[in-house]
């Protein structure tokens, strides 16, 4: 089995056993954090770039570590947006970093689709390491195999997204690959940070936190970008967390064994308190390093890599 | 002398309906002799059995780069890729730069334009000096000057100004044409606010942007009279606004482009900026009621909102792209392939929307398929069926929905004058 698209530009245009597969893969190449020497010799040779037009610290380093770990040859770089008024443009990026002989573009930019024009401009395989609002479709999947992980299965289960889903790709990324694994899918956040016509996504839709953490298996729980109060979607950020943020104490409502997720970089008091961070049912830090591992088993599918070899290898 | 053409076995349109298996005698310009069995020796022959005969197409919503971006299209490109798509004549936009808000720009816009081959060159002046949306242009020395319509080609913020141009325009008789949008509501969004838009975390234009507006801009032109033209429809309630204005007495037209007749927002899927239009393409439902907008008449014209734009600006990320496409070559072959093949319009509704009714919003006389009368028509084969390739254009530019996509017919000729346009002109004359 292997991925059928050129590309991995969102978890919408992914069949569930392509999901599948990618979880499985990420499985042995997890293993590696148990390995003194962490290098899989199967990239050998492949040149992944990483270009990144957004700042990021989490998603660039995760990936520049997976590349490394395979033993690819792993270039990054970073392009202000500013690139743009200077005048390259992202199609004349793109072919040049073809023309360096690039065979996996790992993409991050601002605007919504521009993986999608990468994607057609060029030869090499493109990964969305988010675009814009639209997806993040490799932070989907690290999502998925954390909640796998640590419960043992996705089907079935509850899972609450809270907060900006309006300007949020990992919402979306999220809720593409939850509903096709089967789960239940709820979002909460202030009506202005929901986006339109989200009655009709399938999903279900709280404006009462309270109300969408009761019964959850699964939290998660999305940062606030600062800068939507200034365009007036929130009134304030200490109203944002009076009524949507998540404390230890909102947490009492919640099921004993609810699993609490965050993207990362949180702002701690704001949407989540450093204590619920911490907390025993918090994953965060292992969606970390689950990141690096669903990374590494991207780039071996993507490198045309079969799951049974990366499993006997040594 | 020159030599005679003769079409044999053509169907005629006209507002009376088709006559059918017609021969054309066309020479010196004009229609000579139309007929049954006609024969002529001194004349080249073309089989045109099957082919329908329309009367030219007139746009009135066309953008022109000249004055100003000549990169993006000029008159002579334009105006030659107009007649190709079968257009006699389009009422230029004055968003050039500079606007068209005086007489010498005018001037010289009409004057290049009679000096080309190819459609012929209408012009809409600028309502306010420099579409500033603030001063009236001196509408009574621009309409002296040849201009047939007035508007800013962007909506007008204040309501006064909208309500001024209206009056004032009352005593020169000419159409106001306003694009309805309210620009707080829109400003930032590059796709219709909905679940396709949501689904692609494109910003939003929600649709109520142009319900306010229009509902705004038709009761002024209830309240201060004049002739009131409305840009651009794209949502099926706008109708409903258009419709109780007409019943009301308001002296109103309304148009959409033909690419709101057959693409919906689901078509933004593959994020291609080709299809990043103003006002954005809507859901089905509006693109279902527009539809029968245009056979009802709620909508009186179809237009190509023909928006030159060139390659380097499209082929950028969606946020990044201008709005527009360009129409001329794409849409009556469009609008046949998608509409009239498939039964949803009939060719009658087609040719009152883009032949007749433009014509009279202009004020201009719709020629007749009558012996004697100078040509202005366009022969349509419905038969071809082929992939479009806009490299193969008259027009500068190439961003159109419709690219690398299959079509079915072709404008074989059009005959505006002693002038040919299509792939006829190799082979006749007029």
């Amino acid at each position: 089995m292997m991925l059928r698209q050129k590309d991995l530009l969102g978890l919408r245009s992914l069949s569930k056993a392509e999901i599948e597969l990618v979880l499985d893969t990420a499985k042995p190449c997890k293993q590696i954090f148990e390995r003194p020497v962490k290098k899989f010799p199967t990239l050998r040779g492949k040149v992944v770039v990483n270009l990144f037009y957004e700042a990021s610290t989490r998603t660039r380093t995760s990936f520049e570590l997976a590349g490394k770990w395979m033993s690819a040859d792993v270039i990054n770089i970073s392009a202000s947006s500013s690139s743009v008024v200077k005048g390259e443009s992202l199609a004349d990026t793109a072919k040049t970093l073809e023309a360096l002989g690039a065979d996996i573009v790992v993409m991050r930019h601002s605007a919504s689709g521009s993986a999608h024009l990468l994607a057609r401009s060029i030869k090499s395989r493109v990964i969305n390491a988010g675009d814009g609002r639209h997806e993040h479709p490799t932070q989907g999947l690290l999502d998925l195999f954390t909640i796998q992980e640590r419960k043992g299965r996705i089907e079935g289960l509850t899972v609450t997204i809270i907060g900006d889903i309006l300007h949020s790709r990992v919402a979306r990324s999220d809720i593409w690959g939850l509903l096709k694994l089967g789960a239940t899918v709820r979002v909460a956040g202030p009506p202005t940070l929901l986006p339109p016509g989200l009655a009709d996504w399938g999903i279900e839709i709280y404006h009462d936190v309270d109300r969408a953490i009761d019964g959850a298996d699964v939290i998660n729980v999305l940062r606030i970008q600062m800068e939507r109060q200034a365009s007036g979607l929130f009134p304030s950020l200490r109203e944002y967390s009076a009524l949507y943020g998540i404390t230890k104490e909102r947490l009492r409502n919640a099921k004993d064994d609810v699993m609490i997720m965050h993207p990362g970089p949180a702002n701690l008091g704001v949407e989540i308190t450093q204590e619920v961070v911490d907390d025993p049912r918090s994953v965060v830090r292992d969606q970390v390093s689950n990141g690096v591992a669903v990374r590494m088993a991207l780039l071996y599918l993507m490198s045309g890599g079969d799951v049974s070899e990366l499993e006997n290898a040594d | 002398m020159s030599l005679k053409t003769l079409i044999k076995g053509v169907s005629l349109w006209s507002s009376a309906g088709f006559i059918h298996e017609q021969d054309v005698l066309i020479g010196d310009g004009r229609l000579l002799r139309i007929g049954r069995g006609l024969a002529e020796t001194n004349a080249v022959t073309i089989d045109g059995r099957g082919w329908v005969g329309l009367p030219g197409l007139v746009d009135l919503h066309s953008h022109l780069g000249e004055p100003g971006r000549e990169d993006r299209e000029t008159l002579e490109s334009g105006l030659l890729a107009a007649a190709w798509g079968g257009f006699t004549a389009v009422l230029g936009m004055p968003d050039t730069d500079p606007a068209l808000d005086s007489e010498t720009g005018i001037g010289y816009v009409l004057r290049r334009g009679d000096l080309i081959r190819g459609a012929r060159i209408l012009v809409c002046a600028a309502a306010t000096k420099g579409r500033n949306g603030k001063e009236l242009a001196e509408l009574g020395r621009l309409q002296s000057a040849g201009a047939a319509a007035a508007g800013d080609a962007k909506p007008i913020r204040d309501a006064s100004i909208v309500r001024r141009i209206l009056e004032y325009t009352r005593m020169l008789d000419i159409p106001v044409l306003i694009e309805a949008r309210d620009e707080g509501l829109s400003s930032g969004g590059v796709a219709h606010e909905g679940i396709q838009g949501g689904w692609l975390g494109l910003s939003g234009i929600p649709a109520s942007a142009e319900w306010i507006a229009l509902a705004r801009d038709l009761l002024l032109a209830e309240e201060a009279g004049g002739r009131i033209h409305v840009q651009g429809v794209s949502t099926g309630r706008s109708l409903a606004l258009i419709r109780e204005a007409k019943s009301r007495g308001v002296r109103v037209s309304a148009e959409c482009s033909f690419h709101h007749l057959i693409l919906d927002d689901g078509a933004l899927a593959d994020y291609d900026t080709a299809k990043k239009l103003m006002p954005p393409l809507r859901p089905r439902r509006d693109v279902e009621a527009l539809i029968e907008g245009v056979k009802e008449g709620v909508i009186d014209c179809v237009v190509t909102d023909h928006t030159p734009i060139t390659p380097e600006e499209k082929d950028v990320e969606f946020d990044y792209a201008p709005f527009g496409a360009a129409g001329y070559e794409a849409a009556l072959v469009a609008l046949h392939t998608h509409l009239v093949r498939p039964g949803l319009l009939s060719w009658s509704e087609l040719a009152n929307a883009t032949s007749l009714r433009p014509r009279a919003a202009l004020g201009i006389e719709q020629p007749q398929f009558v012996d004697g009368e100078r040509c202005d028509m366009v022969l349509f084969n419905p038969e071809p069926e082929y992939t479009l390739d806009a490299a193969t254009w008259k027009s500068k530019a190439r961003n159109t929905p419709f690219d690398g996509t299959r079509v079915v017919g072709r404008v074989e000729g059009v005959f505006l004058g002693d002038q040919v346009f299509g792939p006829l002109e190799t082979e006749v004359e007029a």
